[in-house]
């Protein structure tokens, strides 16, 4: 059994193979047994690197934030690999997801009439770069929040971003400290 | 039962890769990705990084080694392999890309062939260590699903007898 590697856009939220799709037929997500643990500090398990760490830390669970409405994401990212972790993350938190390899088909998709509340972008992308589209969506009108999540890391490049529209610049990977924040502001929760 | 006590020494090796620096913690969020519908999530994630790790720094290995060194393609291969190993939580390999990045930035091939070799090292290490994790995650499912067969083997030797 392998990970699915669409080639150009998925618009399933069966990222995974069939038997690994973590939604319900009603696009709930499907708690995991480390869900089922007992509530109590449930909040992200933050790793200790180098500094000694706890002896017994909880497993991180995806309940930090439940949310109250349906919320749909588009991740935009040219790298096979992280475009499914991006998305796996978002449906886990129970967003409805769809996702792109290269900037072209995101513009294509919001030019088609699709509607997404939250955008992930990177900024080196096939065909049409994370710029250029982020300018053209903006110019389509699309107000919703992107993030331009990329491993590019430099002041320039995040200006550059900035620039042409993306509410935040945030280094790969998208941590839950950046994304529940936005998630509990697109669902209301602020 | 095996099955737990696997998992407990999994969650331990993971708590000392933590410790020592070779994961952080979005690795837990991968790790959270799996559950009773995808048991081996973890081992399709780690398989799928070591194969297009690989692949990244084969292609980096052949633009480097060139006579006039396309930095804008080192750029696109290492931006790759940062973005990746970052999100499964690799992140000294994650920090060996970066300042090949900033290598490239300053157009200096010797520089960037030397923090290459480091990178490479960092991903080896990396490597050895979700190697592990792979096989620690492939005894849980084998143990999981010996264990949901037993009460059916019990169950046709019963009616046998």
């Amino acid at each position: 059994m392998t990970l699915s590697r669409e080639s150009h856009t998925s618009t399933s939220n069966s990222i995974l193979p069939q038997s690994a799709n973590l939604l319900t037929e009603n696009g709930k997500f499907k708690k995991s047994m480390a869900s089922a643990l007992p509530s109590g500090d449930q909040g992200a398990a933050e790793a200790n690197s180098g500094n000694g760490g706890q002896m017994q830390k909880k497993p991180f669970t995806f309940n930090e934030i439940v949310l109250r409405n349906r919320l749909t994401a588009l991740v935009v990212d040219g790298d096979n690999f992280c475009r499914l972790l991006e998305q796996g993350i978002l449906q886990a938190y129970g967003l409805e997801t769809q996702s792109v390899n290269n900037g072209d088909a995101a513009v294509e998709l919001i030019a088609s009439g699709a509607k997404f509340d939250l955008i992930l972008i990177d900024m080196l992308l096939p065909i049409l770069d994370g710029v250029e589209a982020t300018r053209r969506i903006r110019a389509m009108g699309m107000r919703c929040k992107m993030l331009g999540v990329t491993a590019c890391s430099g002041e320039r490049e995040r200006q550059a971003f900035l620039a042409a529209g993306v509410d935040m610049f945030v280094e790969k990977p998208l941590g839950p400290e950046i994304l529940i924040p936005v998630l509990r502001e697109l669902d209301g929760q602020v | 039962m095996v099955g737990t006590t696997l998992s407990q020494q999994l969650n331990n090796y993971i708590q000392t890769m933590h410790e020592q620096g070779i994961l952080d913690y979005h690795f837990d969020h991968v790790k959270a990705l799996q559950n009773e519908e995808n048991p081996r999530f973890v081992m399709e994630v780690i398989s799928m990084f070591a194969h297009d790790a690989e692949a990244g720094i084969a292609h980096l290995t052949t633009v480097l080694n060139s006579a006039v060194v396309d930095f804008a393609k080192v750029i696109s291969f290492v931006h790759q392999l940062k973005g990746s190993s970052s999100s499964i939580g690799g992140v000294r390999m994650a920090l060996a890309c970066r300042e090949i990045r900033h290598a490239c930035d300053n157009l200096d091939k010797e520089r960037c062939l030397q923090l290459f070799e480091g990178m490479k090292q960092e991903y080896n290490t990396l490597k050895e260590c979700l190697n592990i994790i792979f096989e620690m995650e492939r005894s849980i499912v084998v143990a999981n699903e010996t264990r949901r067969r037993q009460p059916q083997m019990l169950e046709t030797n019963r009616h046998q007898q």
